[in-house]
């Protein structure tokens, strides 16, 4: 294979003079040792565990466990694996979906980068007095859309991008892509991934006048031909959403009392980023049973840009699988403490003063230091008391990849929202021995 | 371990060099240990399905599968701290992006290189520090060798001006 990077110009050169060193042996076995740690750790790791989807948090799921359950009409059987720890939230509307790429590399975006979320151990309690009945509820299984590179085609169309198709797959069978770009920043990738199939519109050009109105920015256009186009309003925003998932065969409102199990719900939010202006986003998100879940597609505009600078999300089907028994609160509390869950954290809701989200900045700042200290093995014990426990509707992903939503509850106390877990009976969903 | 086992982690362990490298240009410091033995852990796991280092290949094909799973992990981290900085503004010192280190030789380069388009940036380093073929890049970037090509000469470019720049208001 032919390597393009002969240093030719003085560029060239400056650059291969400037390269790192390599890393020393010894650092590179470390780091060697570090990921086999860790891929021997996820092969037996096991038990219920919280997850965070993509940048929000999220809710709770199961490692592992194959669950027949027979009904007296009807038979559910949900085989939960590791990559159940993709969920998806019951609500946050304000909480970030990467569950694309969470897909895409197989990745299990969990705390990893929050190394002192391991280290807690929290302990849940049941407020006295408070009690609730278990009872039967809905479950929904979601099938992906079939995507190719004719709905690729579709959405370049529907986008205005104009140029040719290519299939890239860089990886495996199993992660196909489909690009368009018209080689002036704009993208449209369809992918087809382990998890299910996305897609992605990316826009290079959206941020150009924002960037252009921040004085230390480097430009990297000519700022004197770079035009403000119309930026959309919530309402103007929400439109072109609504527009734009009828094209996808997607039903979408505002309103709760338009929309159908199935159906998705838009919400709009403004943010005031400063020098470089205004950003504007869109979430339309998957509306089940009155509930506003995780599963969601994302449109984003910049400042001075008429066009999003883009839009991404997942693609799937609602099917009822039929309702099923329930646990009451407490024993799902019971198996958080069983099984170590931490609360979850999603942007949106006021979180209790007592988890790590919900917490003082400098209490945050104290359990790091904590956390640094403890020996290997160590936790440190923080205790919930959970005063509310609200019916919701949860995603999570089965060892075959595909995605469920099933009946849960989130959990709050005195001071805020705690985290969720999902409530389908353990003679349906049960920890596995790997 | 099977020999097939013992053969792969030699494999990781030879690309572990320009893993890092390209994981250190692109996150803060903090994370490059995460997010390394993240992708090695994975790459482990699928160890099955990557491509197989055969003799008639002049570059092993396992290092575009780890950048590829690099990228992806690292635009996870930078999406879970943008969403951690809106509802904890203090954890905004988290940052995920890198600066390069102004530590080697050519501190306007780094200079010039830490004020471009993290787009550019990485393409360029893609290119010059982990010595991938522009196909390579076109594979990992999932786009085709001619808009890599044309991508590079333009983030060249920028390079280039920046640098003049720079030196300018040096020799100023």
């Amino acid at each position: 294979m032919k390597k393009n990077n002969d240093p030719k110009s003085t560029l060239d050169q400056r650059l291969q003079k400037a390269r790192p060193s390599d890393i020393s042996e010894a650092r590179a076995s470390e780091l060697l040792a570090l990921g086999l740690d860790k891929a021997a750790k996820e092969k037996t790791k096991l038990s219920l565990k919280w997850i965070h989807l993509g940048s929000g948090l999220t809710a709770a799921l199961a490692l592992a466990l194959v669950t027949l359950v027979l009904l007296p009409q009807q038979t559910l059987t949900i085989t939960l694996g590791k990559k159940s720890s993709h969920t998806l939230t019951s609500s946050s509307s304000a909480s970030y979906s990467s569950l694309a790429d969470c897909a895409y590399s197989d990745f299990l975006c969990d705390d990893v980068f929050l190394p002192v979320l391991s280290k807690i151990e929290y302990q849940y309690s049941f407020a006295d007095g408070i009690t609730m009945e278990n009872q039967d509820d809905h479950v929904y299984s979601l099938a992906p859309r079939p995507v190719d590179a004719n709905f690729a085609q579709m959405l370049a169309d529907q986008l205005d991008v104009q140029g040719s198709l290519q299939t890239t797959d860089a990886t495996s069978k199993t992660n196909l892509h489909y690009t368009i770009g018209n080689g002036a920043g704009e993208t449209v990738t369809v992918y087809t991934s382990s998890l299910g199939q996305s897609f992605a519109y990316n826009n290079d050009r959206a941020d150009d006048w924002g960037r252009c109105h921040i004085p230390s920015a480097t430009h990297w256009v000519d700022c004197s031909k770079v035009q403000y186009q119309h930026f959309p309003s919530e309402s103007e925003a929400l439109v072109y959403a609504k527009a734009f998932l009828a094209k996808l065969g997607i039903h979408s409102d505002t309103d709760k009392l338009k929309l159908a199990n199935g159906d998705y719900i838009l919400e709009a939010a403004s943010l005031d980023q400063g020098d470089s202006g205004d950003y504007l986003s869109v979430i339309a998100s998957l509306f089940v049973d009155g509930v506003i879940t995780g599963q969601r597609i994302e449109f984003a505009w910049q400042w001075g840009s008429y066009k999003p600078s883009f839009i991404f999300g997942s693609l799937y089907t609602l099917h009822d699988e039929g309702s099923f028994g329930t646990l009451p609160p407490q024993d799902v509390l019971d198996q958080m403490n069983q099984n170590g869950l931490e609360p979850g954290y999603i942007s949106g809701v006021r979180f209790s003063e007592n988890t790590f989200m919900g917490m003082s900045a400098e209490r945050r700042a104290q359990l790091d230091a904590e956390a640094r200290a403890l020996k290997p093995g160590e936790k440190i014990s923080i205790k919930l008391n959970v005063t509310a426990a609200v019916q919701t509707k949860l995603g999570l992903h089965d060892a075959n990849n595909k995605a469920w939503i099933v009946p849960g509850y989130n959990f709050y106390d005195r001071s805020g929202y705690i985290g969720s877990a999902y409530s389908l009976g353990n003679e349906h969903i049960k920890a596995a021995t790997n | 371990m099977t020999k097939n086992d013992l053969e792969f982690a030699q494999r990781i362990r030879l690309q572990i060099p320009s893993l890092e490298r390209y994981v250190s240009s692109r996150v803060d410091k903090q994370y490059v240990d995460d997010v390394c033995s993240d992708v090695i852990a994975i790459s482990w796991q699928k160890r099955e399905k990557i491509p197989a280092l055969t003799p008639e290949l002049e570059t092993d094909p396992l290092l575009p599968y780890l950048i590829v799973t690099a990228r992806n992990l690292v635009r996870n981290l930078e999406r879970k701290l943008r969403t951690q900085a809106k509802a904890l503004p203090d954890l905004m010192q988290m940052q995920s992006s890198a600066t390069l280190s102004t530590e080697p030789k050519d501190a306007p380069l780094i200079e010039a290189l830490n004020r471009l388009k993290p787009k550019d940036k990485e393409l360029i380093l893609l290119l010059a520090w982990q010595e991938l073929s522009i196909s390579e890049i076109a594979s990992i970037t999932k786009t085709t060798k001619a808009n890599v090509s044309v991508r590079l000469n333009r983030a060249r470019a920028r390079l280039s001006l920046i640098l003049q720049e720079l030196e300018q208001e040096e020799h100023e």
